[in-house]
């Protein structure tokens, strides 16, 4: 048995999920984006084991394994926890209204993905025209459509 | 779980149709007919085997079971209804049972979102916003080829795959003790009359005229314990790869 504070270890549990990036988003968080719904930490016979709640975004993501594989790697790293379980949980539904302002403002700045504004509206992250159109509901992943600005004539992913 | 061999086999034969219909689907990836198509294709095939995944992780303990399970079963312990079998080799056909199944589809998971069952609620609940896309998708493509369908193969593949769709509605033989249970409170007879509606409202909107007359193929299913013609080659090319070396860890 650990003799490090249970909460204590909720918390390195917490910042080392927090330290995995999406695959398709090197630098935005699984956490930002709204995938971590749940971070416990149980008593195995061998010492503490976290056990991480994910939820898709989509659920034919085909990053789904990486990412797990990835939380686990984050987290059995740390010293004071003995294994990681990963599960994906079957809820609740994920939606663009779990991503933090600043998984939000990163795929605008460094990928050009934005979200449709509360007014349906999107605004292009190049030139900042409103007078963006999507074109195709399906894009290069499960959660981006593709948009395209006639203002500055961009292509522009959005999250869905 | 610890569910009833009636609601498991309810959930096999939903699970065994996703799991097909996405892998069916899958042999469009770069030939689908225009680029923007290919990848919206690509994505529904995609949530479609994602849901399979999901009910069959409810049908096992041991998630790491999955690829024997979903690929290495005996052709007669498959549940498919036979639209999720059949290979569609012309667009026209694939378009047209995407629609068809997808119109189903989504009324499967509307009646399992209202399950006591807490887990198939909640992928029911994120199945339905997915499907609220392959439905969107259907109709944005249906409706403009049907503008379009001078040559009326549009309107042949209806009149060909309708029937052969009906067959989603083919109950497996316990159904009724599943609906005792009150795992689900509608019918597969209740869902199927929902979705005639809906299909020809459908076709009536397009602009299409279009009539056919069942193919016997809820019968022929018997309860879907029959596989279609051709299941056997595709079953052989679903294990192909795994069958290469069932030990191996991929």
């Amino acid at each position: 048995m650990s003799s490090v504070p249970a909460t204590t270890v909720v918390d390195q549990v917490r910042r080392a999920v927090a330290s995995v990036d999406d695959p398709e988003y090197p630098g935005v968080s699984i956490a930002d984006l709204g995938l971590v719904e749940t971070i416990e930490v149980e008593d195995g016979s061998d010492g503490p084991v976290a056990v991480v709640g994910l939820i898709p975004t989509f659920s034919g993501c085909p990053a789904l394994d990486m990412i797990a594989t990835d939380v686990q790697h984050a987290v059995t790293a740390l010293t004071d926890v003995r294994d990681c379980d990963v599960r994906w949980l079957s809820g609740p539904v994920w939606s663009t209204a779990r991503m933090s302002p600043a998984a939000t403002a990163s795929l605008a700045d460094q990928y050009t993905v934005v979200l449709r504004r509360k007014d349906g509206g999107l605004r292009c992250p190049v030139c900042g025209s409103d007078d963006v159109a999507v074109q195709s509901d399906a894009g290069p992943t499960r959660c981006r459509a593709i948009a395209w600005c006639a203002s500055c004539r961009n292509p522009v992913e959005v999250m869905r | 779980m610890t569910y009833s061999a009636a609601v498991r086999d309810y959930l096999l034969a939903f699970a065994d149709d996703e799991h097909l219909v996405g892998a069916r689907h899958t042999s469009w990836i770069g030939l689908g007919p225009f680029l923007e198509e290919d990848l919206a294709f690509c994505s529904i095939a995609q949530d479609e085997l994602g849901h399979a995944i999901g009910l069959y992780g409810l049908l096992l303990a041991d998630v790491g079971e999955l690829d024997t399970f979903a690929l290495l079963r005996a052709s007669q312990d498959y549940r498919s209804c036979w639209l999720a079998e059949i290979e569609c080799r012309d667009w026209n056909d694939s378009l047209v049972r995407h629609w068809l199944y997808d119109r189903a589809e989504a009324l499967r998971w509307e009646a399992l979102a209202a399950s006591p069952d807490a887990d198939i609620a909640a992928l029911a609940a994120r199945a339905q916003r997915e499907e609220s896309f392959h439905l969107a998708h259907a109709d944005q493509f249906m409706s403009r080829v049907a503008a379009n369908d001078t040559s009326g193969r549009i309107v042949d593949s209806i009149r060909r795959l309708a029937p052969v769709a009906a067959g989603i509605w083919d109950a497996t033989a316990a159904e009724s003790d599943v609906l005792a249970e009150g795992f689900v409170t509608d019918s597969s007879a209740d869902l199927a009359a929902r979705w005639n509606d809906q299909i020809r409202a459908d076709i009536a909107r397009w602009g299409l005229a279009a009539e056919w007359s069942d193919a016997g193929v809820v019968a022929a299913q018997q309860h879907r314990t029959q596989r279609s013609e051709g299941f056997d080659a595709f079953h052989d090319d679903l294990q192909r790869v795994l069958s290469l070396d069932t030990a191996a860890t991929w």
